[in-house]
This record gives structure tokens, C-alpha cells and sequence, in this order.
């Protein structure tokens, strides 16, 4: 946690008794000399800066949340360019670093803007829902107010604590393996850093799972279970890595390339895209970029959706409003979750920011049993509903639960 | 094509240039010198989605409307379902397609029984909410599955005609009377490359123009990528984003210039007055061969999960017609709605009837004393829209104002 510098007493440490905040990060320290006494006699770690922290990557994130509208009104969110909500968002960011430093724990220092009082936990959430964790900092206001004693206040402190203690709690979600129809194969470095993590943020929005390839650590297994794998950068992969793409292509796997490559294989598929062409290869496909107008990135992430095709989501929401979401199996195969981030929900027409009051997932696999986790209630288990109520519908190969009004953030813990 | 369907068109093109000669666009032409073409109607109780049912009630009431083999037997079919807003979108927990979709059960069964009937190709058409991808995945989305509708029949095609699509150039199909928005329309190539047209829709009230049936469901024929929202002023917009309300609800904008200006921009720039009229103007331009009118199960007060106080239904009928206004009509008796109703009366509160404009326009009649309806008992078979929520209304104390009815939780 970044200390408030409006915190100046080592007795305000009392507010972090019986929480996980372990770690403090105090900028200032020669004027908060108490508390760093205090703190390091509780047990809490110290730090002074960000850098060179061992075994920890620390990411600039953006603080989270849908765009607000333009107009003022700080509870209407605005659209992009898709007719959705603009959303601002860490996953990815946590995701990627995760991938690029696998020995890491990855923090993501993200200062409030203008928040609202919900977005501190929404701000936990999009973090923590991919395995992150935020150095918690509040907004100046907030902190002098909660140093007053403001009960509005106090209660968004106890509320962040809370998300803060749910994911610790479920820590051993970390464990889990990321499922995944996509693979995204860069050096997400140089020239192609921008571009290509900017594909990542959009998809991660249409909610297909994909999982993150660096070309520096790939290895055959980086494409198991795999449908596609997108190549987003203009210059192709080493020859090595080539040779396992195509072989994956051979044995039925679709290959998305922004450029083509020298020599590639494979004979004309009888297929019509405005920005792909279109080749066969043994059992599989490859598309590829007829001209750098597919490169926009906005494209690039919805188009390998529909590449890839909706038939093999293995989540499908209805409802949901702007939802980013990770689905990951339990080390057994036993298991799974879906965790949920919800950044804005749609009402009449309108976008607002909060949970959904009616979304339905629809999960791909053949699932029994599906318990619903908030942090601010109990949890619920999702049996056959009565009539078209809250529950969960088992058709064949997927499983369709209808979700109660959520806050911002849910997880569905499912099992076979 | 019918010889029924030719010999209007024929009218329609007398009407058309009747229409130019005396300048009368944007009001009722009222040229015709004879009554509005009619033809018979069929209703077909169907209680359930059971594809059995849907088969049996479906190919009776094409039996009924004068055989399915006489219009599509050789012929190149397409058929605009209704898919309106995005498919993400619910009433509840309720699937699509037992609210506001076209049910993918009726599809199927229509397409299985035009396969029989001899139809040549099949081609299902929608243009889908901000969408340029292939239709398929829009139906995917909505929790449909393409391989039964393209498995029940030979020959099944998909194309979403939101934009210019596997075509390579726009149609302009020419609104016969001249046109009460635009004389003409730059439409995807598959509503020109077919013989055989059928509108295939939900049994819904509307919003803007208090229903929406066979007829509204040809306003979605309008690719967005020139008539939407991201339309350039100059080009398409191959991408295209958004739906149609700045332009062809509230007249704010023209469209990409590679289509007909509008014919008169003094008119009122209001939903209620153009969306009726550019209903009347597309079927006239691209005339409706078969309706198919899915009310098996529906909605009440509005066409989408986004309109308030929305009830789902369960009116437990199919109509089916070869003239849109005719069917239209039945399907508004139907629903407890009179047909014969103007501006200011219920459904019409906020619109000008639709039907009227095309009884006008020598499209068809509405008025039911001139249709032949064939098989169920209007009285026997009636679902008062209305009346549901009413029956919502007095359990419920008021109707919701986020666009879920109470009875669904």
C-alpha cells in the first residue's frame, strides 16, 4: 500500500490490523519517521521506491473503470468507437507481465482519478482477477476523510480491505492454468509493443480466452489446446517457431498473420474476407492480412474472434454490460473458475457504472455443480432454477447460469 | 416469382409513375384506382417451439396461402429474420428466440419445408446490430445454431447485408410510387439476387411505430454502412457501427452519397413520421413474396429488451401471408389492435399506421373485410397484447421501468 502522506501517525497504522496489507510503500519517510518505525515493529515491510524490488515486476497501470460521460454526470458512461463503453483496464497489463517475467509476483501501481467510492474494489478486482496485485493508493480527499473519522468514507477503506481479503483467501486460484481458444504470439517489445498490447486490451474485451505467447519462451507446448494462434507483429517468428506454427496448422489449427511469410505453404481456400486472405494446410487454415488495414488493433482482436468463430467461445455472455472475464481449470481438472470483472452495465439503453442485475454466462464444458463468490455476500450455490429465476441450466457440452444483481466483480466456481 | 406477385409489381410501377407525375411525395399518394391489392391469410395455433409442431402447423398454412411448391419451387429464396438490437441482449434469462429473435425453430422448420418444396437455394439475410461479420456468427452469439438451419435443406446460404457483403457492388432498387422518403435505396446484393422474397418475424409491438411485423422487418434491409450511423458522407462504411437513428428515425443525416438523397428534407424530422414511410418505400421498392409471422411465443410492449415495461408472451400462433399490408393486419387483430387505427390512437399514439401508407401506396389492403383468413378462428386464436400487461399491471402494482417485466423474476 502507497502510505498517505495525510496518515502521519503511527497510530493510523491501527487500520491496517487484521488485514493482508503487509507491505508499505512510504515515498517520504524522513517525515514519517513514526510510522516507519511503528510499521517495521508490527512487521509490516518497508519500502522506499518501486524499482528493483526482487521477484516482484512493478507495471504502470491506468486506474480502471468505464470512460465517463463527457457531460458530467460521473455515473453515465461513455462509448468508443464500438458503440460500447470506452474501458480502461489492468488485466491485460498483469497478463502480459506475468507471461514476460514468469518468476514474478506483478504489482500494478495505479493512481486514482477521480475515482468513485466503488472503484477502489474495482480497482483490486481488475488487478486481482488476473493474478496482480494493486499497490493500493488512495486519492488525497479520501485519505483526509477517513483520517476524519467520515463515515462514507470509513466505510470505502473497510469495503477495499474487504476485496483485498477475498482474493487472499483465494490465493489458490494462482494455481490454476489459464484456458485459452487463442494464442497470441509476440515479442510484445520494440516496434511491436504498442500494437501488439493493444490487441491484447481489445480482446480481452470481447472476452474470448486467449493465452499470451512471448516468442523469446515459446515451446511446443505453448500451443496446446489451442484453436488459433494470432501473430500480430509485422516480422515473422524465427524459423523454429515457424516450423511448430505450420505443423499446428497441419494438424487442424488456425494461423492469423498480420504479414505474410516467404514461402509460406498452403493452397488458396475458398473463403470471402474483406481483410483476409485465405489458405488451407492440411487440416487447418491460415488468414492472412491483405493490407496493413487489418493491423489496426480494434480489428485485429475482432476479426480473430470471428476467425476463430463464436461456436468455440468458451464464454458467452448475455447482459453482462462491459465485463472483462478469465476462465482457468483447477490443477486436478476437476474444476474451474470464472472470474468476472464488471466495469459498467447497460440499463435502458444506457451505460452505468456498476455490476449487471441479470447477466447469463454460458460456460463451454460439461459442468455439475456451479457456486457463485462475492465479496459481500455469502456464497451461493446455483441448482436448476424454478421457472426463469437465478440458477444454472446444464445443455450438453455447456452449462447456462443466470446470475442475481452483481457489484463489480463475481466469480463462478465450477465443477465436473 | 408469382404470377400474383408479378401483376402487382406491374401496378406498383403504374402507381410509381403516377406518383412522379403529380409530386406527392411524403403524403399519402391516394392514386389508386382500384381497392389496394388483397390475398389470403393463414393462422396456425402452435403452442411450443416441438419441431414436429412447427412442421405440421407451417405446412398447412402454406397449403392454405396457395402452396409453397407454386412460390419457391426452382427458385433462389431469401429470407429476412429479425434479429433486432445486439445478441447479447435478453429479456431476462429468457433465449432470444422466445422473445424478440425470430425463433431459430421456425427458421428451421420454414427452410426444411422450402427444401422440400423445390426451392433452389435458400439464403437467410439479417443485418445485424453493428455488425460486418458473417451472419453466422451474430446467430452464434445469440445462442443459435446455423448448422440445423443450414442442415434442413439443401443448398442454405448465410450473408449479413449490413454492408456491401459477398457482393460486389450495392443494389438500387427503385421505389415503384416514387417514395414517400426516397425514391430509391442502395441495398445488399442479396435482396436484387433472388426470386423469391419472404419476410420471416416476430408478432411484436414497437416502440416508435406501435408494431412490428412483417412489413418493419424490411427496415432492416437498409445496410448501415450506408444508411447507419458511421455511413461516411461520401463512401460506405464497410465496418459499419451503430444502428439507423440519426438517419432514417430522426432525419439528422443523409446518406453516403452513393445512394438517393432523401426527396424531401422539410418533412418532419421525427420517428414516427419516417420510419412508417421507409417501411412502405422497401417493401414497395423489394416486394415481400411470403410473410411468416413467428408468434409462438413473443413479446409485449416493445420490440427489445430495451424498451420499458416489456412483458414476454406466449400468444401461441403462426401467420402466414403473401401480401405484407394483408398479413400485417390479420396479425394486429391478432394481438387485440385495430389495423383500420390512425395517428394518436393506440398502437398509433406516436406514428402514422404503417398500413395505411401502404394501403396508399397500393402495396395492399388492410382492411380486414377484404382479407380472406384461412384456417384458426381470429376470436378463437386473439392474444390481447394489451390486456397482458394489464394483467401484469394489476399482480404487479405498475409495470417496471428498466425494461424487465416483474414476471419474469
Amino acid at each position: 500500500m502507497r502510505w498517505p502522506p495525510q496518515w502521519r501517525n503511527s497510530s493510523d497504522l491501527q487500520r491496517l490490523s487484521n488485514t493482508q496489507i503487509n507491505c508499505l510503500l512510504i515515498e517520504d519517510s524522513d517525515s514519517l519517521r513514526s510510522v516507519v518505525e511503528q510499521a517495521q515493529k508490527n512487521g509490516i515491510r518497508v519500502i522506499h521506491g518501486t524499482s528493483e524490488l526482487p521477484g516482484i515486476t512493478v507495471v504502470k497501470g491506468e486506474w480502471p473503470g468505464a470512460k465517463l460521460s463527457r457531460s458530467g454526470d460521473r455515473d453515465t458512461a461513455s462509448s468508443g468507437p464500438t458503440g460500447l463503453p470506452w474501458v480502461d483496464s489492468n488485466g491485460w497489463r498483469v497478463r502480459l507481465a506475468a507471461a514476460l517475467n514468469p518468476k514474478s509476483t506483478i504489482w500494478v501501481d495505479a493512481t486514482p482519478k477521480d475515482p468513485l467510492p466503488q472503484s477502489y474494489q474495482l480497482c483490486v478486482a481488475d488487478v486481482a482477477a488476473c493474478g496482480g496485485r494493486w499497490i493500493i493508493s488512495l486519492d488525497g480527499q479520501l485519505a483526509a476523510r477517513i483520517e476524519g473519522g467520515d463515515g462514507d468514507a470509513v466505510e470505502t477503506w473497510k469495503g477495499l480491505v474487504e476485496s483485498v481479503e477475498f482474493f487472499a483467501m483465494h490465493n489458490h486460484w494462482s494455481a490454476y492454468v489459464g484456458s485459452a481458444v487463442v494464442g497470441v504470439l509476440s515479442n510484445f517489445s520494440s516496434d511491436n509493443e504498442a500494437s501488439s498490447g493493444e490487441v491484447l486490451n481489445l480482446l480481452t474485451r470481447t472476452t474470448e480466452q486467449y493465452r499470451i505467447i512471448p516468442k523469446d519462451s515459446f515451446s511446443p507446448s505453448s500451443l496446446s489446446g489451442l484453436r488459433a494462434v494470432l501473430c500480430p507483429d509485422s516480422n515473422p517468428p524465427a524459423a523454429g517457431v515457424r516450423k511448430e506454427l505450420l505443423d499446428f496448422v497441419q494438424d487442424g489449427g488456425l494461423l492469423i498473420l498480420r504479414s505474410a511469410w516467404d514461402g509460406i505453404p498452403g493452397t488458396p481456400a475458398n473463403w470471402e474476407h474483406p481483410r483476409y486472405a485465405g489458405l488451407v494446410l492440411g487440416k487447418g487454415r491460415i488468414a492472412i492480412a491483405k493490407s496493413d488495414d487489418a493491423a489496426d488493433p480494434y480489428l485485429m482482436a475482432n476479426d480473430t474472434v470471428a476467425l476463430v468463430s463464436h461456436r468455440f467461445d468458451l464464454l458467452r455472455f448475455w447482459d453482462a454490460g462491459s465485463v472483462n472475464a478469465y476462465m482457468s481449470e483447477s490443477p486436478d481438472g476437476k474444476g474451474a473458475i470464472v472470474q468476472m470483472v464488471f466495469y459498467a452495465r447497460e440499463m435502458n439503453g444506457k451505460s452505468a457504472v456498476g455490476g449487471p442485475e441479470n447477466a447469463t454466462l454460458r460456460v463451454a464444458g460439461r459442468y455439475k455443480t456451479a457456486q457463485l463468490l462475492t465479496w459481500d455476500k455469502q456464497p451461493l450455490t446455483l441448482v436448476q432454477p424454478e421457472g426463469h429465476g437465478v440458477g444454472m441450466l446444464i445443455d450438453g457440452d455447456s452449462v447456462e447460469l443466470h446470475l442475481p444483481s452483481l457489484s463489480h466483480y463475481a466469480a463462478v466456481e465450477l465443477g465436473v | 416469382m408469382t404470377g400474383m406477385n408479378q401483376s402487382r409489381r406491374e401496378a406498383l410501377k403504374k402507381i410509381g409513375y403516377a406518383a412522379i407525375a403529380v409530386g406527392v411525395y411524403g403524403k399519402a399518394p391516394s392514386l389508386l384506382a382500384s381497392p389496394a391489392p388483397t390475398a389470403p391469410v393463414a393462422i396456425g395455433k402452435c403452442k411450443t417451439y416441438n419441431p414436429a409442431e412447427l412442421l405440421s402447423v407451417l405446412g398447412r398454412m402454406f397449403d392454405q396461402v396457395g402452396g409453397l411448391q407454386r412460390i419457391v419451387n426452382g427458385k433462389t429464396v431469401a429470407i429476412k429474420i429479425n434479429l433486432t438490437g445486439a445478441p447479447t441482449y435478453r429479456v431476462g434469462y429468457l433465449p432470444l428466440g422466445d422473445t424478440h429473435y425470430t425463433n431459430p425453430q421456425v427458421i428451421t422448420a420454414a427452410v426444411h419445408l422450402m427444401g422440400k418444396a423445390g426451392a433452389k437455394r435458400i439464403r437467410i439475410l439479417e443485418s445485424p446490430w453493428s455488425s460486418a461479420y458473417p451472419l453466422e456468427e451474430t446467430l452464434l452469439q445469440a445462442d443459435f445454431d446455423p448448422r440445423q438451419i443450414e442442415s434442413a435443406a439443401p443448398n442454405v446460404e448465410f450473408e449479413n447485408t449490413n454492408f456491401l457483403g459477398k457482393g460486389k457492388k450495392y443494389s438500387r432498387l427503385v421505389v415503384p410510387f416514387g417514395g414517400y422518403l426516397f425514391p430509391a435505396y442502395e441495398l445488399n446484393h442479396s435482396y436484387s439476387d433472388c426470386d423469391v422474397f419472404v419476410s420471416m418475424t416476430k408478432m411484436k409491438e414497437h416502440e416508435t411505430t406501435g408494431i412490428t411485423l412483417s412489413m418493419k422487418n424490411c427496415f432492416g434491409i437498409t445496410p448501415c454502412s450506408i444508411y447507419g450511423a458511421s455511413a461516411g458522407i461520401e463512401d460506405p462504411d464497410e465496418n459499419p457501427k451503430g444502428g439507423r437513428g440519426q438517419l432514417l428515425h430522426s432525419g439528422k443525416r443523409q446518406p453516403s452519397k452513393i445512394a438517393p438523397a432523401e426527396l424531401d428534407t422539410t418533412t418532419p424530422r421525427e420517428g414516427g413520421y419516417r420510419v412508417p414511410r421507409a417501411v412502405v418505400d422497401l417493401i414497395a421498392a423489394r416486394p415481400v413474396d411470403l410473410q411468416i409471422v413467428d408468434g409462438v411465443k413473443s413479446l409485449s410492449g416493445g420490440e427489445g429488451p430495451w424498451a420499458p415495461g416489456i412483458a414476454p408472451v406466449q400468444p401461441g400462433m403462426l401467420v402466414a401471408g403473401t401480401n405484407p399490408v394483408a398479413t400485417d393486419a390479420v396479425c394486429m387483430r391478432l394481438m387485440g389492435l385495430d389495423p383500420m387505427m390512425d395517428r394518436g390512437t393506440h398502437p398509433f399514439e406516436t406514428s402514422d399506421n404503417m398500413l395505411r401508407l401502404a394501403e396508399e401506396a397500393g402495396v395492399g389492403t388492410r382492411d380486414l373485410n377484404r382479407i380472406e383468413v384461412i384456417g384458426a378462428d381470429i376470436k378463437n386464436v386473439a392474444f390481447n397484447y394489451a390486456a397482458q400487461r394489464s394483467a401484469i399491471l394489476t399482480r404487479y402494482g405498475s409495470l417496471p421501468t428498466r425494461g424487465i417485466s416483474p414476471a419474469l423474476t
